[in-house]
């Protein structure tokens, strides 16, 4: 199971109890009594961004909520960040008709790369990579070289 | 009995009979239906989709005919459903909760409730005569060369006011103008008809006419245009079968 998974398996759902009452247009309007959300926690980016693609539907056959986490949006997500980053941090003229940049579009969900972009997503988020306008900055210089080591590595 | 009596009126009380009141099933089918029902957890579940739980005055009316089915067997016109409608209303005592594993009801009731108890001849009036005009059809049923032009014209003469659609050489145009005549006559209550089963009649003897040139349904529409000159309102006619 990759690591988004299992964010996705800790989340939980909502108990099926509705509060009713009388809407607007004189039909029954019904509400979730307690409405589950998965818990907050801010210190981790990774967390956050799988938390976003969680969500619910009301299952009336099972008599229960059954939850989706579209962890595979939540992967997009991550690779479109690590993408920006390059582009905007690369000394390249052109980066995005770099051979890197080529790689970078190839990466899958649950591939063997995964595990690295996952952190080095949460290293670009912890530091604010995006914010750093000095392309010298040794954080920056870090995603660079890491991103080259695991080209490096995983297109052997 | 006279071919040309009214049998229904005579048997009126002179109230009724002196304000032309509507006579209508509509009347009859609220009258039966419960002043109060308690809406049931399973009413609520039934009645919802697969994943969305929703519940209006319409479904807790399903319900009602459901339950009631051996005493109504009427279908209900789309325009008949919705002046229904409009005699209930939800009422929400306490702060009810439906858990759906258990499927109960707690904290609270739901009823529907009987707001109205008899339609006024304004709100039946408009739908008068409309479940026999559906009958009728679409004017493409009376196109192309075996269309039953003399029928549609005969009727047109019966109906009157139609000079335009009798010397037209579209069965459409002819069919349109039948109903639309038809139409202007329940609306404007020109033949003083005041039974809504009797004007559901019209549209049917019209179309049993010109499409299978069944007589009976003919002198049924002669014998009512008859009548209209007795000056008198209209509830039923001795019909010929």
């Amino acid at each position: 199971m990759n690591e988004l998974d299992k964010i996705a398996s800790s989340f939980g759902v909502s108990d099926p109890v509705f509060k009713i009452k009388l809407g607007s247009h004189g039909d029954l309007e019904f509400e979730v009594k307690n409405e589950y959300s998965p818990p907050i926690v801010t210190n981790d980016p990774v967390y956050a961004i799988v938390r976003k693609q969680w969500n619910e539907s009301l299952d009336k056959g099972r008599k229960c909520f059954t939850k989706y986490v579209d962890t595979k949006t939540a992967y997009r997500a991550i690779l479109d960040t690590v993408k920006e980053v390059y582009n905007a941090k690369s000394p390249l003229k052109n980066p995005s008709q770099s051979v890197m940049y080529q790689w970078l579009c190839k990466q899958e969900y649950n591939g063997p790369t995964m595990p690295g972009f996952i952190g080095l997503y949460r290293y670009i988020i912890n530091n604010q990579i995006g914010d750093i306008r000095d392309k010298n900055d040794p954080r920056v210089k870090n995603v660079l070289a890491v991103l080259e080591l695991m080209k490096e590595k995983h297109e052997a | 009995m006279g071919v040309f009596d009214d049998h229904k009126l005579e048997k009126l009380d002179w109230m009724t009979a002196m304000t032309e009141t509507i006579e209508s099933h509509l009347n009859d089918l609220l009258s039966r239906l419960p002043d109060r029902t308690l809406v049931s957890p399973q009413a609520i579940i039934e009645a919802s989709s697969s994943s969305y739980l929703s519940f209006s005055v319409r479904s807790a009316m399903h319900e009602l005919n459901r339950q009631h089915q051996r005493e109504i067997n009427y279908y209900l016109s789309y325009e008949e459903e919705r002046l229904l409608l409009e005699c209930f209303e939800f009422q929400v005592t306490g702060e009810p909760e439906l858990d759906l594993r258990t499927g109960t009801l707690t904290g609270g009731t739901i009823e529907v409730v009987k707001i109205k108890n008899a339609f006024s001849d304004e709100e039946l009036q408009p739908i008068m005569g409309q479940r026999g005009l559906e009958e009728l059809g679409r004017g493409r049923d009376y196109t192309g060369p075996d269309a039953p032009f003399e029928r549609m014209n005969e009727i047109l003469d019966i109906l009157g006011g139609c000079q335009e659609a009798l010397s037209s050489r579209s069965g459409k145009k002819k069919i349109n103008a039948i109903r639309d005549r038809l139409k202007k006559i329940f609306t404007t209550n020109e033949w003083r008809i005041r039974d809504m089963a009797l004007a559901d009649k019209v549209g049917k003897w019209v179309k049993g006419y010109i499409s299978e040139g069944n007589l009976a349904d003919l002198t049924n529409l002669c014998k009512l245009k008859v009548m209209t000159h007795n000056n008198m309102p209209i509830y039923s006619v001795k019909e010929e079968q």
